[in-house]
């Protein structure tokens, strides 16, 4: 029983720990590589082709 | 059955074994509906309204004007989205709308689509480049005119058709399997009873790890499937719960992770040794654990025997999978391109609905399935005959002087 809640309590910790540390450091995929340095689409856009 | 009378059947146990086949009755019913979807056509997109450019003759569909047209607005209306309202700006001729568009319904879509969705040997040559097929879209999205890349639409049927239907089938498929032996069998009795003593066997440290990881895999459990079968489960309940069920899922599938990698890790340190396979193992697997009768030997084992190892092990490595291919997913592009993380989600996906089937068995042995079994997560503590059972090596390790109490 004591294990049990004790587990409960270190992964409710953890989640609100990760949580706060995602926010913090959130940083979208376009913002991250915003300097071309990774390819994400790599084909012309639909206006490119025009 | 009282835990002193020292028998192995009782009005609990016919109790359990009612449940067992409503259960059964239950998840058989939703296997054959999993049957049925597994066999439904696929769901596909297809055009339902032609438009062109009045001065078409009617029969005429090639409609480029009406194409330039549209993408001329589109483009407009991106910019506009971007630059807010621009009255004094000079709007392209074509997307002023003096060039009428007309619509119709079309009768049979699919005939334009067919030809690259399901392509001919012939077809596909022409319209294979080396890994896209694409066309002309106005949309005002990127990668609109990208209409099919082979290798996303293969990971697609892989992930929407067979590891989907394919999990579905395997968790609920096993949980029918346990019903029905729950229902068939009951639940596997202390054949002595409960002595009333109790050896110690796992300690504080043991069981809050087991705890912590047991939590966290149902905690992504049940978040992964929601991200993966929402659309079937929450849909009917209302977009608004699909809505907010998917972005506490999304969310809630990261919150577990640090700690399931931790009780994996500590889980590897404390038991690897003890989980080692040995000759013992074959013996018990032979005699099926001892698990389908209530006379006969029970096979000997030390402090895991080898349905516990199986356990271990699908814990230890499949979760380090899923670790592994759960982080690279975490932070795309990181360390894999798009490809690398096709390959990720796949290998995620197909190993998670299987642990999810494993884990549905050891929890069903480790709670309802065996009497006596849950104390020695809960309390630490089991019972003598439980143990001279099922570990009669293990008690002989830990206490050796003692004899079984009757």
């Amino acid at each position: 029983m004591k294990a049990f809640v004790t587990a409960v309590a270190v992964v409710g910790f953890s989640a609100v720990l990760t949580y706060v540390g995602l926010v913090t450091f959130d940083q979208s995929t376009a913002q991250r590589y915003e300097d071309g340095s990774v390819v994400l689409l790599d084909h012309p856009t639909s206006w490119e082709v025009d | 059955m009282s835990d002193s009378a020292g028998g192995v059947r009782g009005r609990d146990f016919t109790g359990y074994r009612i449940a067992g086949a409503i259960a059964a009755l239950i998840f058989l019913f939703l296997l054959a509906w999993q049957v049925v979807l597994l066999f439904a056509a696929d769901s596909t997109v297809r055009p339902e309204v032609a438009i062109r450019a009045a001065g078409d003759s009617p029969g005429m569909h090639s409609g480029m004007i009406a194409a330039e047209t549209l993408a001329a607005r589109t483009r407009l209306l991106d910019e506009r989205f971007r630059t807010g309202p621009s009255p004094e700006a000079e709007v392209p001729a074509l997307a002023e709308g003096r060039a009428n568009l007309d619509s119709e319904s079309m009768t049979d879509g699919s005939a334009y689509t067919r030809a690259w969705s399901v392509p001919t040997e012939d077809e596909a040559a022409m319209m294979h480049q080396p890994d896209r097929i694409e066309g002309i879209s106005s949309l005002p999205y990127s990668n609109a005119a990208l209409f099919e890349r082979p290798f996303g639409r293969d990971w697609r049927i892989g992930m929407s058709d067979i590891i989907t239907h394919m999990g579905a089938l395997a968790i609920l498929g096993m949980a029918f399997l346990l019903s029905a032996v729950l229902a068939l069998r009951g639940r596997v009795p202390i054949r002595q009873g409960k002595s009333g003593r109790r050896v110690h066997r796992f300690g504080f440290v043991e069981r809050g790890t087991h705890w912590m990881t047991a939590l966290s895999f149902l905690g992504l459990s049940f978040t992964g499937i929601a991200i993966a079968y929402g659309e079937t489960l929450f849909v009917p309940l209302g977009e608004r719960a699909m809505g907010t069920l998917g972005w506490w899922s999304t969310w809630g599938h990261v919150l577990f992770a640090p700690t399931f990698f931790l009780g994996l890790i500590v889980m590897a340190v404390m038991w690897t040794a003890k989980n080692l396979p040995s000759k013992l193992d074959i013996q018990w697997i032979a005699k099926g654990g001892g698990f389908f009768s209530d006379s006969g030997d029970h096979p000997p084992a030390r402090k895991f025997n080898a349905g516990q190892k199986m356990v271990f092990w699908s814990a230890i490595l499949g979760g380090l999978i899923m670790v592994a291919t759960g982080v690279t997913l975490m932070f795309p592009y990181y360390w894999l391109d798009l490809a690398g993380m096709s390959w990720a989600m796949l290998i995620h996906a197909a190993i998670a609905v299987l642990l999810i089937a494993v884990f549905l068995a050891h929890i069903y042995i480790g709670s309802v399935g065996m009497h006596g079994a849950i104390d020695a997560m809960w309390s630490g503590k089991v019972d003598r005959n439980w143990a001279e059972e099922h570990h009669s090596l293990w008690l002989r390790e830990v206490d050796p002087k003692k004899e079984r109490t009757p």
